[in-house]
């Protein structure tokens, strides 16, 4: 009966896909992008050349398939560091490990990814790494990965780290950012303001995104915080939560009516109006960056450290600090843009997909992302400054690392994903959307959310 | 020459009628096409059904039975009959709007004209083009600072409007899109209804002075009434199972105010993972959509006959 009933689960698992999945695409740039779940399949079933039996393992994020190197090697404008990233990593399996077989899944990202994970997790054939971003910590406290072995858990930076309930690291990052300010000098200049000048308190950037938006006349602008409603806002007001010392809870609690939760919220208001209305918080990323970056008329962004590629692509005068700080508050930040990889417990081969992960973590391959401003988890690197001395945004955000640990967005024991959608919506955007007061609109979330964890 | 084959003497035929062999010819034909229906739609909906009794995340072993909880949550929950209730009235808007606009386009397709055909076609188009990408183009149209809408506002001396922050303005570019995009089908539907009443009617309406308002009321109109059941009643379906516009235009915002159930069941099934409230959803919202039909054809369709 129970094996039945699996067999009908997932059945009903694999048609939801087939209606709601539609075809694999990647979501961005920082994701292994390619083909629709094509795999190296022919490549099954084979032998070494001794003859032995080879073992099999597969993973997601892990490293290109033939037909996404195919595709990286057919760009006009040649291989970008993600993927020499992943094709180095495929490089470096075959090399240290000949026996091993491995399928490089492209299961696309996030819920795409998430769902195909669930569908193979509950037939009970999950493959040998599993790999997300928010749904990871799910992942981990669910009880269905494997604690990380030791070596693996020393040789990086914890803050690249996912831990169970309790304590227990079960996942690991080979990419990662943490947000800092980023900010476009000649609109500081212009707006009369010293942009070697360090914005160091909450104070400080209200002051001077205050000044250039009234200098700027209705056509230059302070900026912000986001509070785009999906992920994309709650990522970027979290490090301020966390300042203050407090955020949204996590497992089965809601503290929406924390009165630090409310100060925050009210920081979070006015740096709004140095918006032009309707940009910070709406559902569309793009008009933003595309001002910060490319029109050029938003004075600061507060972003992960992929923000300096973007600057120095549209050739502007910019510099990069890490986030203000509250009177009185504490360093707080948030993990964002990461890439976690873990092995599930019903995965075959476990201990061989760690050397998995371990390729991933190799340190001549993650010096590879370094080219792309992006962070890595070995302490080696993030210890070695000289390795990042002439880049700034990777200054700023190792600087970080080594000073403290940050995890990525809270998590909730049921409707995680509903509940977030709350504290978007139904709290950040409302709060820069409309004058209602801040404790009600907090009152009636905590009420809402309190009905979702039961 | 044809042959008939003889049964030897003493057996008696035993065989099916004709009607019964026909019949059984006709089943084995649309049989493949029955089972491939039954395993893509009515097994999904069976197990939609079953998961609606139960607490299941797809992560941590199997569903656990919970009998009615989530239909208590449901009912108990003032957020889940707000979001069906809205799904009905933003849905009913969408619905008339596109039924009477989509009739007045068949009625115009209807008059003869040199580029009938061409307008025919175009009116289809939009059905077929990709949600995602057609939507893609209104959000950027909508951009509160550099959007199209706004530009052309600015243009003409109107203030620029921050379009995401109302929920009005949300509700009534979900309703234009929606019936930008259902028209044009719809409209077909009508016009081939129209080319099937008898011409001769309306001779003799004319013969007996009747104007074209009078046409239309005491012979168009009654003689499409079959065609009018079917477009509504698909209708009613359709706006009741509508989430991929509201995705796509307002994602439910602003905060909340033009999210609908069936957008909900989406989010509980596969993003949140809470598949028993998202079958438990998908049953009431199944019902209450039976519930309208019937009454459409109770209170409609069958008191006209």
């Amino acid at each position: 009966m129970k094996k039945l009933v699996s067999i009908v689960l997932v059945l009903m698992l694999l048609l939801s896909l087939a209606a709601c999945g539609g075809p694999d695409t990647p979501s961005d740039e920082g994701t292994p992008s390619g083909d629709n779940g094509a795999s190296t399949s022919d490549q099954k079933d084979k032998t070494d050349d001794a003859g032995g039996e080879k073992i099999k393992l597969s993973g997601t994020q892990l490293g290109y398939n033939d037909d996404q190197i195919a595709a990286a090697e057919a760009k006009e404008e040649g291989l970008t560091p993600h993927d020499e990233y992943y094709i180095a990593v495929r490089k470096t399996i075959e090399e240290e490990y000949p026996n091993y077989e491995v399928e490089y899944l492209d299961w696309g990202w996030a819920e795409t990814l998430d769902q195909k994970q669930r569908a193979a997790i509950t037939a009970g054939d999950p493959p040998s790494v599993v790999a997300g971003e928010t749904f990871m910590p799910t992942y981990a406290n669910s009880g269905i990965l494997e604690p990380l072995p030791q070596d693996i858990v020393d040789a990086v930076n914890p803050s690249f780290l996912i831990k169970d309930k309790n304590g227990v690291p079960m996942a690991v990052a080979h990419k990662a950012s943490i947000f800092m300010l980023f900010y476009n000098k000649k609109l500081l200049a212009d707006a009369g303001l010293d942009p070697e000048a360090e914005i160091k308190t909450w104070e400080d950037w209200q002051n001077a995104a205050r000044t250039v938006t009234e200098k700027g006349n209705g056509e230059v602008w302070g900026g912000g915080i986001p509070t785009f409603p999906h992920f994309g806002g709650s990522l970027r007001a979290t490090p301020f939560f966390r300042q203050k010392g407090t955020d949204f809870g996590g497992g089965s609690e809601i503290n929406l009516t924390d009165p630090k939760v409310i100060e925050t919220l009210e920081f979070i208001r006015e740096m709004n109006a140095y918006f032009p209305a309707g940009l910070g918080n709406n559902a569309d990323e793009g008009p933003l960056w595309e001002a910060f970056e490319k029109t050029q008329n938003i004075a600061f962004a507060v972003n992960g450290s992929w923000q300096a590629a973007g600057a120095e692509r549209n050739n502007m005068d910019w510099g990069v600090a890490p986030l203000p700080l509250p009177e009185g508050g504490q360093i707080g930040n948030c993990m964002v843009g990461a890439v976690y990889v873990g092995v599930p417990k019903d995965a075959k081969n476990k201990e061989d997909a760690f050397n998995l992960i371990r390729a991933q973590l190799k340190e001549e391959n993650l010096k590879i992302w370094l080219e792309e401003t992006v962070c890595v988890p070995l302490k080696s690197i993030i210890d070695n400054e000289s390795l990042y001395a002439d880049n700034p945004t990777l200054k700023v955000a190792m600087e970080a690392f080594r000073e403290g640990t940050y995890t990525g967005l809270t998590t909730f024991d049921k409707n995680d994903a509903q509940i977030w959608e709350i504290i978007n919506t139904k709290v950040l955007a409302r709060v820069t959307m409309t004058n209602d007061p801040i404790d009600q609109i907090c009152a009636e979330a905590q009420k809402e959310i309190e009905g979702l964890l039961k | 020459m044809e042959k008939t084959l003889q049964l030897p003497a003493g057996i008696k035929k035993r065989g099916l009628t004709r009607a019964q062999r026909e019949a059984r010819r006709a089943y084995m034909i649309i049989l493949p096409y029955y089972i491939y229906i039954a395993f893509w739609s009515l097994l999904p909906l069976l197990i939609g059904f079953f998961l609606g009794f139960t607490e299941f995340d797809g992560l941590s072993g199997l569903p656990k039975w919970v009998g009615l909880e989530n239909f208590r949550t449901f009912f108990a929950t003032n957020e889940y009959l707000i979001l069906l209730w809205r799904q009905i009235w933003i849905g009913m808007i969408c619905l008339f709007f596109n039924t009477v606009l989509s009739f007045l386009l068949g009625l115009a397709l209807n008059v003869n004209f040199r580029i009938r055909g061409f307008f025919r076609t175009t009116v289809y188009v939009p059905s077929v083009a990709a949600v995602s990408t057609t939507t893609a183009v209104v959000v950027a149209l909508l951009s509160p600072v550099d959007g199209g809408l706004n530009k052309f506002l600015e243009a003409i001396g109107v203030q620029p409007i921050v379009w995401n922050y109302s929920q009005f303005w949300m509700v009534f570019w979900i309703v234009v899109y929606f019936v930008w995009r259902s028209i044009g089908p719809a409209a077909i539907i009508w016009l081939g209804g129209l080319q099937s009443i008898n011409p001769s009617l309306y001779e003799a309406a004319r013969v007996d002075g009747a104007k074209r308002w009078q046409e239309i009321r005491y012979i168009t109109i009654p003689g499409l009434k079959y065609i009018a059941g079917y477009i509504i009643l698909t209708g009613v379906i359709n706006v009741m199972q509508m989430f991929d516009v509201v995705m796509f235009i307002s994602r439910g915002n602003p905060y909340g105010k033009t999210d609908v159930l069936m957008y909900r069941i989406y989010r509980d099934g596969i993003q949140s993972f809470n598949l028993g409230m998202a079958g438990a959803q998908s049953i009431v919202l199944g019902i209450v959509t039976i519930i309208f039909a019937l009454m459409y054809f109770r209170f409609i369709v069958r008191s006209e006959d």
